[in-house]
């Protein structure tokens, strides 16, 4: 069966140039375009047309302009969660799981590292280059607490200034709950959705304890990374990030963008986006909505 | 780290190190300087020093370097808390050698009142790292020696509330979880909250303590009873360290009762008392988001991610670290 599992769009506000450009634009909002992966277990669906996608904005049917199989570079923030509950192999494993998939990106893709305990440090912005990304994760040691929602909210912040053809991704790694940030899990969400970056959550669960059994995936996570228009993943133990890594890259490169232009819908406040498939099969990750500020 | 009785000769250049430590951390009350002759000393110089001071019978050094190392564990907390524990056990001994030495009752019971400040800051080092079961035994003890502290009992407080913050009832994978979360959070809360009230009690013009009885009212959902302890301990707020947590915690406050350019102003009063705060940042950032100011929001993240240094922020926090008892210490090490 068909499963939503979220969505991601990016709303580009009228400006003088986007009239220029797209002359459907109509009362604030030009086009919405929606990043979309289609997945059949883990391989990406390729060959559909618009006429295969369904997109409902607030209910209401939209008639989609366009459905490309995107091939555009990434912009990846790497954000890595290095408190002292990483320490051992556990930080070893993170580090050739980061740099394998540095290595695997495109030479056009862009990336950046990002890493929180207690606090959050921008390791190196976007670059092109691989060898100062692959030395800034050697350097890398765990210690202090857990202030993840305060780092995503960072990092969601940071995207890059002006996107241009490419897609931003937030990819976080961690392996605890946050116990130290000033953001209460219902604002990160929120703030999440209000965010156009594309945001993946690979986790990595606790040791299996005796006592309590096999631990499970953090629901938190799991929203966030829904409201974030990703995938939520969860390693049961260190020597699977590797795998977890390469599939979040994998996921990356499989998407689908859908633009429209919003009718029948108000343009103010937030737009719950609802994508599915019509005559064909495949597990679709999209953005939940968007929000447009209101004038 | 505990020092054997009967303590023999030591080699003089470790004790002799350690001393010329203490006495440049008391005339320029500049640990990271202090430290750089010791910087790569093993567990066993250390002990090796310790002794050699508890055999001089100097109580004047042996309390100022109590102090010292309790600065030491405050700066490595954050990198390594067993090493910073280390530290604080040196410092504990040395204080209750410093007891055993004196006869006369009163000389104790100043003693006891100083002890009691130094093993608040100690449970608060670990505070300042969230981890409330290493800063419980400190506080117990400095509770026991000062019982009418209302410096102590905020401190005592802050440990529930940093306790009741490791219970989320929004972070949970089973429902169990949740509400048992639930129910030791609000367990914890209580607890906090007596504390403060007690504090408040001993001395109704405490200022940290009325700021987060106003936090711990906040997060319990009794937002008048909040406004009102906030308010009243926002006027006692004296210097840079009462007014940014004054200003972080009124600003949570103002923002959950939707006035957003109250939370904005006194937010920005934290900021500008600790401009690369990551906690102020990120909560300004969020409210410029929410207020519909995003480039603000973004702004304000990039200017805290191109900052170099995190040791400002690092002592204030959300204030947790006992930073006025340390302070208090510092001046008592000069002295």
């Amino acid at each position: 069966m068909m499963r939503i599992i979220a969505a991601s769009a990016v709303v580009l506000i009228a400006s003088v140039t986007v009239a220029a450009q797209r002359p459907t634009f109509r009362s604030g909002v030009a086009v919405v375009r929606i990043d979309v992966s289609v997945m059949n277990g883990l391989s990406p669906v390729a060959g559909l047309t618009r006429d295969q996608f369904v997109v409902l904005d607030n209910g209401v049917p939209q008639t989609i302009d366009s459905a490309t199989l995107e091939n555009v570079p990434l912009t990846l923030t790497l954000l890595l969660d290095t408190s002292e509950s990483m320490r051992g192999d556990r930080i070893a494993h993170l580090i050739e799981a980061a740099k394998t998939l540095i290595k695997a990106l495109h030479p056009q893709d862009e990336a950046s590292l990002a890493t929180f305990s207690e606090p959050f440090l921008l390791r190196l912005p976007m670059t092109r280059e691989r060898s100062p990304l692959i030395d800034a994760l050697d350097r890398l040691t765990p210690a202090g607490s857990t202030s993840l929602n305060d780092a995503v909210f960072l990092g969601l912040q940071l995207k890059p200034a002006t996107v241009g053809d490419s897609t931003s991704v937030l990819l976080v790694f961690s392996d605890g709950h946050d116990t130290a940030s000033w953001l209460r899990n219902d604002q990160l969400i929120d703030a999440t959705k209000r965010s156009s970056l594309l945001l993946h959550v690979i986790e990595l669960l606790p040791s299996i304890d005796t006592a309590t059994g096999s631990p499970r995936p953090s629901e938190f996570l799991a929203s966030l990374a829904k409201a974030g228009g990703g995938r939520h993943w969860a390693a049961q133990k260190a020597s699977d990030l590797n795998d977890l890594f390469g599939k979040a890259l994998n996921e990356l490169r499989a998407r689908y963008l859908l633009t429209y232009s919003p009718s029948g819908v108000d343009r103010d406040g937030w737009h719950d986006v609802k994508v599915t498939l019509r005559n064909a099969r495949g597990d679709i990750t999209a953005r939940p909505g968007y929000f447009v500020q209101p004038q | 780290m505990a020092v054997a009785p009967g303590i023999a000769a030591q080699p003089p250049d470790v004790v002799e190190a350690h001393r010329n430590a203490v006495d440049i951390y008391v005339r320029t009350a500049d640990v990271t300087a202090a430290i750089v002759p010791l910087q790569h000393w093993k567990p066993q110089d250390f002990d090796r020093a310790i002794e050699g001071l508890i055999a001089s019978k100097d109580v004047a050094r042996m309390r100022a370097a109590a102090i010292f190392h309790l600065d030491i564990a405050t700066a490595l907390v954050g990198l390594s808390s067993p090493a910073a524990k280390q530290h604080i056990e040196i410092g504990s001994d040395l204080l209750s050698r410093v007891r055993d030495s004196y006869k006369e009752a009163t000389k104790r019971k100043e003693h006891d009142a100083f002890r009691a400040i130094w093993l608040s800051v100690a449970g608060s080092v670990f505070l300042s790292i969230r981890d409330p079961m290493r800063a419980a035994p400190y506080l117990r003890q400095a509770h026991d020696l000062a019982p009418d502290s209302a410096h102590v009992w905020t401190v005592y407080g802050m440990v529930e509330e940093v306790d009741a913050s490791g219970y989320n009832p929004n972070d949970w994978t089973t429902l169990s979880q949740r509400e048992r979360n639930q129910r030791e959070q609000i367990i914890r809360l209580g607890r906090a909250e007596r504390a403060y009230r007690e504090a408040i009690r001993l001395d109704s013009h405490y200022a940290i303590a009325l700021i987060r009885l106003g936090h711990v009212l906040h997060i319990s959902g009794k937002l008048r009873e909040a406004r009102e302890s906030m308010d009243r301990g926002v006027a006692e707020a004296k210097g840079p360290y009462q007014e940014y947590v004054a200003g972080l915690y009124m600003g949570g406050l103002l923002q959950d009762q939707k006035d957003f350019g109250g939370a904005r102003r006194s937010y920005e009063r934290a900021l500008a008392i600790v401009p690369n705060s990551q906690l102020v940042v990120v909560a300004l950032a969020h409210l410029e988001l929410m207020a519909g100011r995003p480039d603000r929001a973004q702004t304000l993240a990039r200017d805290f991610a191109a900052s170099d240094t995190q040791t400002t922020w690092w002592a204030y926090k959300d204030g947790s670290l006992d930073l006025p008892g340390l302070q208090w210490l510092r001046q008592q090490a000069r002295q």
